[in-house]
């Protein structure tokens, strides 16, 4: 794309370049092991860079050892490798599908860097990859468009989130597409058979898809264009995000949120599995039966020995969520992944407060979503009239009230809240009560530790009574709580 | 430890393409990066971790590389419980136990030379070699699938790991065990745990993912011949629709298969409405699904 390369990129070795990647995505969060980068300058080595995938692949099976990994690791090899020159034969293979779209053919010798390809009529291009989709026209949209609408400025610390808009506003992504699958209901009206339900479905979700191939595009384009002016660790610092499992959920935008449910389904599926093996693999009694009857098989001596399957004993789990807003998102997170897991607990009862106390067991029945589960909560709060401002006094009260009759030894209750009051009767003797009754009590706190106990935060009240009081702000910090706890 | 003679069949692995064309011969449609990853596992000695949702082809892919490359494949089932006698090797105690038995009438018997090497009881006859040691001790050169690697204890995965990284077996009585040739080891896991960091490291790694609609047409007309291109393609738009609503188990490529070969044989030329319900019941595996699906597909009810 730039003719010249910055200072900051000219002039490093492959070799150093794969280290300082390694080095950025370690940085990331990215466990990755001595032997690992050994393995992967290795295989870097070996690597077929005809093609330009080929140093990827390498670099992929050696890095990346989880699943949740690969999109971090696809947006920073990007940054650190260019599509190199393989990329452009390929694109030019690619030219015979362009010629449909460049209807309007005016070469146009003023764009120096677009000289050699006819400049695309965009709108009549967009609406072809809409319709038909092509990966290598969307890039060549893409590297036009940017080129043109961007205003891309060399030096000026801008982040690609501008550029990137001022683009797609000027290619009129959204109206087009928008134009498309008005077309699409309209041909699916007007037909004379009737399109099965499918059919319609498909063709409007493929259309989704393809606007996001086009904006997939611009976007790289545009980091390209910032990996060449600054060089690729000054970018990668700038967009450096956590990997999902790291995210702060009550902090987090609504696209990391996305991120984080996507992140929470495995993490369900694997505590369910870590939860149910610790309950099995307490044995240490010997079944003298069993081991006898297998040690016919050796004349009489016992060489295998037989231990008595344990009888797992499942807890007893209450939880106390408070719903007001900045705990919400955080407390909706956490039932949903623990009511995932309600075999593993011969009881769960989870209730919701802010000034009063309701049961919301019911509403997490079957929703695996979290998101589904957020509106459901709000709902319901708004039925309720579950009240305005935070009393945990009065809530805790009311949860003694409805559920401490049935607490004993087996019972564990989790609160999650910020322990702020609003400066209202702390009322810590009842919670005092419930820890005397229960087994134990856990206190679940979004907020950092050192937050604790400034303003109206109860937390040196109600700590001393709890079991544990923990900070838990991450999809991992509720993860090993939980594995705690089982 | 790269003592091992390297196998006559070192040129089908000599680079992705070759892979892939010989995979395909075989009637294993793999993607780029699929066939990549596994010749760099060859060229590089490791095994590879396969991970991915179930049914996207990670045994299948095991079982093809060995009848491409004309190796014998071994194969170990985990389960949760397996242990060393199951995985590695095993003494045969009974026959042990009888030998002495039998050999206490003997006169030249005595209690030292029982465990010595070659003439006692801790004697290669005695050993029952399972899949791992197997992989390692066959005279050709072999494939080693060790299925679904994630139900097994963390405790257990120790012991893998001598096997994977050194490719050797350390049998207390007649020490080391060394490969005399490599082999080709595949790992599957449904990552239904996290696994432990020191096998990960071992093992390069290699996700199959769902695959795209094109790979997938592909995939179904190959196993299918007789189904119409319009069939084909309703059929993978339907499961594409499907994979993107938030099921507990989206279908996978199996189950793709499954509903091709089952119009196949129902001689359906069309996909329409009646059969959707009867694809549903052939996709999904869970009730609460079927119902998720066809509210999910009833929403947009046919104009016209």
């Amino acid at each position: 794309m730039s003719s010249s390369p910055s200072p900051a990129t000219a002039l490093v070795s492959p070799a150093e370049r794969i280290h300082r990647f390694i080095d950025e995505l370690r940085t990331r969060g990215m466990p990755i092991a001595m032997t690992e980068r050994v393995d992967a300058m290795r295989a870097a080595e070996i690597a077929e860079y005809r093609t330009s995938d080929g140093l990827r692949t390498a670099l992929g099976c050696t890095l990346v050892k989880a699943g949740g990994h690969l999109a971090v690791f696809d947006e920073v090899f990007d940054l650190y490798f260019q599509p190199s020159v393989a990329g452009q034969a390929a694109r030019d293979e690619h030219d015979g599908h362009a010629a449909d779209a460049t209807a309007d053919e005016a070469p146009d010798l003023a764009n120096g860097e677009q000289a050699p390809e006819a400049r695309l009529n965009l709108d009549h291009a967009v609406r072809a990859i809409l319709s038909h989709g092509s990966d290598a026209l969307a890039r060549q949209v893409a590297e036009q468009g940017v080129a043109e609408f961007a205003r891309f400025q060399p030096g000026l610390p801008a982040g690609g989130v501008m550029y990137e808009r001022w683009t797609l506003e000027a290619l009129r992504l959204d109206e087009l597409a928008q134009d498309r699958l008005t077309a699409i209901d309209a041909a699916a009206a007007d037909s004379a058979v009737p399109w099965p339900r499918l059919r319609l479905e498909l063709q409007r979700a493929e259309v989704k898809d393809r606007a996001e191939l086009l904006r997939g595009h611009v976007r790289r384009v545009i980091r390209e264009l910032l990996v060449a002016d600054r060089g690729s660790d000054a970018v990668a610092k700038t967009l450096r995000r956590p990997l999902a499992a790291d995210i702060d959920i009550s902090m987090a935008s609504r696209e990391e949120l996305r991120e984080v449910q996507r992140a929470m389904l495995s993490v369900q599926r694997k505590l369910a599995t870590t939860m149910m093996r610790k309950q099995r693999n307490r044995t240490d009694l010997i079944d003298v039966r069993a081991t006898l009857r297998a040690s016919m098989g050796t004349g009489g001596v016992p060489l295998r020995v037989v231990h008595r399957k344990p009888r797992p004993t499942k807890p007893r789990l209450y939880i106390l969520a408070d719903m007001s807003n900045s705990v919400a998102t955080f407390a909706t997170f956490t039932i949903t992944l623990v009511s995932a897991m309600s075999q593993m607990f011969s009881q769960l009862r989870s209730f919701a407060f802010i000034q009063n106390v309701a049961e919301v067991s019911d509403v997490f029945q079957n929703i695996r979503d979290p998101a589904q589960a957020r509106a459901a909560i709000r709902d319901f709060v708004a039925a309720n009239e579950l009240g305005t401002y935070t009393d945990y006094g009065r809530a805790l009260r009311q949860f003694y009230g409805a559920a401490g009759h049935q607490l004993e030894r087996r019972s564990t209750v989790l609160v999650f809240g910020d322990a702020r009051g609003n400066y209202l009767p702390s009322e810590e003797t009842t919670l005092s009560e419930i820890a005397g009754r229960a087994g134990s009590v856990y206190w679940l706190n979004p907020e950092p530790e050192w937050l604790w106990n400034t303003g109206d935060s109860m937390m040196h009240e109600y700590g001393p009574h709890c079991t544990a009081a923990v900070t838990c702000r991450t999809l991992n910090d509720l993860r090993q709580f939980i594995e705690r706890i089982g | 430890m790269d003592s091992a003679v390297v196998p006559m069949t070192a040129g089908a692995f000599a680079d992705a393409a070759t892979v892939k064309a010989r995979l395909a011969a075989v009637g294993y449609l793999a993607d780029d990066k699929t066939a990549g990853v596994v010749s760099l596992a060859f060229r590089l000695g490791k095994p590879l971790l396969i991970e991915g949702p179930a049914g996207t082809g990670k045994t299948q892919l095991a079982k093809s590389v060995a009848e491409m490359a004309a190796r014998p494949l071994i194969r170990l089932q985990c389960y949760e419980g397996i242990d060393e006698s199951k995985a590695l090797y095993e003494w045969d105690y009974r026959k042990q136990l009888l030998w002495i038995q039998a050999a206490r009438g003997d006169e030249a018997f005595s209690a030292d030379a029982v465990t010595q090497n070659g003439r006692g009881i801790f004697d290669e006859r005695f050993l029952l070699t399972r899949p791992m040691l197997e992989a390692i001790r066959s005279p050709r050169p072999a494939v080693l699938l060790v299925d679904e690697v994630d139900r097994v204890d963390a405790e257990t995965e120790a012991l893998f790991l001598e096997v994977l990284g050194e490719h050797q077996v350390s049998v207390p009585e007649l020490g080391r065990l060394a490969a005399r040739h490599v082999p080709l080891v595949f790992l599957t896991s449904n990552a239904t745990r996290d696994l432990s960091e020191a096998l990960k490291r071992r093992c390069l790694f290699l996700y199959l993912d769902y695959p795209t609609p094109e790979r997938e047409r592909e995939i179904v007309a190959q196993a299918v011949p007789g189904l119409s291109e319009t069939l084909v393609d309703r059929l993978v738009g339907l499961v594409d629709t499907l994979r993107r609503l938030n099921l507990k188990k989206p279908p996978s490529v199996s189950e793709t298969l499954d509903l091709a070969r089952t119009l196949h044989l129902l001689g359906a030329a069309e996909l329409d409405l009646a059969d959707s319900s009867l694809g549903l019941n052939v996709l999904l595996k869970y009730r609460e699904d079927v119902q998720i699906a066809g509210a999910a597909l009833a929403e947009r009810p046919a104009r016209g």
